[in-house]
């Protein structure tokens, strides 16, 4: 299994956009949405956890359709399917995949990019943390989307209509928290409410997946 | 009983129970939707508040009733589907999709409607009806899988893998939007375990409405599910004659 995450993470390494576009991409969202609100400095500061949370799931979901595609397009997929290493490890391996290479690298950029925002470095750093609890199960819905939209042609179009109600409740929470802290309201509960919901995505949505990608290879 | 309720999972004997009931249940459905709505319209005072506009709630509850009930109706028979492999199951979720869009439409739009002299807004981003339109949008990925993967058997699977998973994501959206501050929208005007219902001239025109658009509902289910069932079996006809020619 670490010899998957291992491959996977050096082809995104090499291949260099693999990494470097969903920083871009963030990167992106965080500096246009500031210039398209104008230099009213207190108004970026409220809408600064959304801006960054927004940034996030964009960039999670930048390009679904090549996290299974490629396994599929060269066969090796069927070669998973067919060895002794169960589908559902495999299809893990490539959520901790997607999350290191876009979760994880946003929530170490995330409190720079607040400071940017007029964000307090406590606020920023709870962002981040926050970011660091809701990521992963962002990266279970991207999976998802990335599995079924290896069905056809119009792939792209379908895992973005998937993900985008899905991301919603993760969304939701993932501001909260960020506003609960910065109001001094208690905000623990809805890191742990994320968190909870990442852990739980990560555990179930493997077989989810799977089963989607069992059918395409049916097909 | 069991034995009984399962026997229609054959097409055959699915089949002939719509033809069987269908005239009744169009009948039933007009019956109580035109006497509802015509009472609802005609028959009922104004409110002193809210004038003639309180009478979109003889649209508006019952199909916003009909938009939740259909979504748990294409879960259940996409459990069925997972667990049993009944095709007909799975087809009546395929059917009921465009007709619960429709009912969530129909809230959306009728809610709309009177808001617009009532809150002065059309929208607003209140509980209730952000998670609404949570449900529409779950609602049209729903009828997109159908739309876009043209393998029958490919896209039953994953239609009920995303009603499975768009189940459990709506649920905690509605959970995480309650978070937001109370909005605009009243609480429920219409339950079994309370005291305070609404005012008694508009509750037998309201009831009548909801038992009219839940024959309505059935009744478009029952028929659309035939539909499919005959267009499945003209596919499968196809193909073998296709098979057979080459």
């Amino acid at each position: 299994m670490l010899t998957l995450i291992a491959r996977d993470l050096r082809a995104n390494f090499r291949t260099g956009s693999g990494i470097w576009l969903p920083l871009t991409m963030f990167l992106t969202i965080v500096v246009l949405i500031p210039i398209g609100i104008g230099p009213d400095v207190d108004l970026h500061a409220t809408i600064a956890p959304a801006i960054l949370w927004i940034g996030v799931v964009f960039s999670v979901f930048l390009f679904l359709d090549r996290i299974f595609s490629p396994d599929l397009e060269d066969g090796f997929l069927d070669r998973i399917a067919a060895s002794d290493l169960p589908l559902e490890k495999y299809v893990w391996c490539k959520i901790i995949v997607l999350w290191i290479s876009s979760g994880l690298l946003l929530t170490i950029l995330t409190p720079f990019l607040g400071l940017f925002l007029n964000l307090p470095l406590p606020v920023g750093l709870m962002c981040s943390s926050s970011i660091l609890a809701g990521s992963p199960a962002l990266a279970a819905i991207g999976c998802l989307g990335g599995g079924i939209g290896t069905f056809n042609r119009h792939g792209n179009l379908l895992q973005t209509v998937i993900v985008l109600p899905l991301s919603i409740p993760i969304l939701i929470f993932g501001t909260k928290s960020v506003i609960a802290y910065s109001n001094g309201e208690p905000y623990l509960t809805w890191i742990l409410q994320l968190s909870g919901i990442s852990l739980a995505s990560i555990a179930i949505f493997p077989f989810l997946i799977s089963y989607a990608l069992k059918t395409v290879l049916e097909e | 009983m069991t034995t009984r309720f399962w026997k229609f999972a054959n097409p055959h004997h699915f089949g002939k129970l719509v033809v069987a009931s269908t005239p009744f249940l169009w009948s039933f459905s007009f019956l109580f939707v035109a006497t509802g709505l015509l009472w609802g319209f005609l028959f009922t005072p104004d409110d002193f508040r809210q004038g003639s506009t309180v009478k979109i709630i003889f649209v508006h509850v019952p199909s916003t009733l009909m938009a939740i009930n259909c979504w748990l109706m294409m879960l259940l028979s996409s459990i069925i589907w997972m667990v049993r492999r009944h095709r007909i199951s799975i087809l009546a979720a395929k059917a009921a999709a465009p007709v619960g869009l429709s009912f969530t439409l129909v809230a959306l739009i009728s809610g709309g409607l009177w808001g617009q002299p009532m809150w002065g807004t059309f929208w607003a981003w209140d509980p209730r009806l952000t998670s609404f339109l949570i449900l529409f949008l779950h609602y049209i990925t729903y009828q997109l899988i159908w739309i876009y993967i043209a393998d029958r058997e490919s896209a039953a699977n994953i239609s009920s893998l995303v009603c499975l998973v768009g189940s459990v994501f709506a649920l905690l959206s509605r959970y995480a939007v309650n978070l937001w501050s109370q909005g605009l929208h009243q609480g429920a005007t219409l339950s079994l375990d309370q005291e305070t219902n609404i005012h008694n001239a508009y509750y037998l025109p309201l009831i009548i409405c909801i038992v009219g658009f839940v024959l309505l509902f059935i009744t478009l289910v029952l028929v659309r599910t035939r539909t499919e069932i005959i267009r499945n079996q003209i596919e499968l006809m196809e193909k073998s004659r296709r098979k057979h020619n080459a």
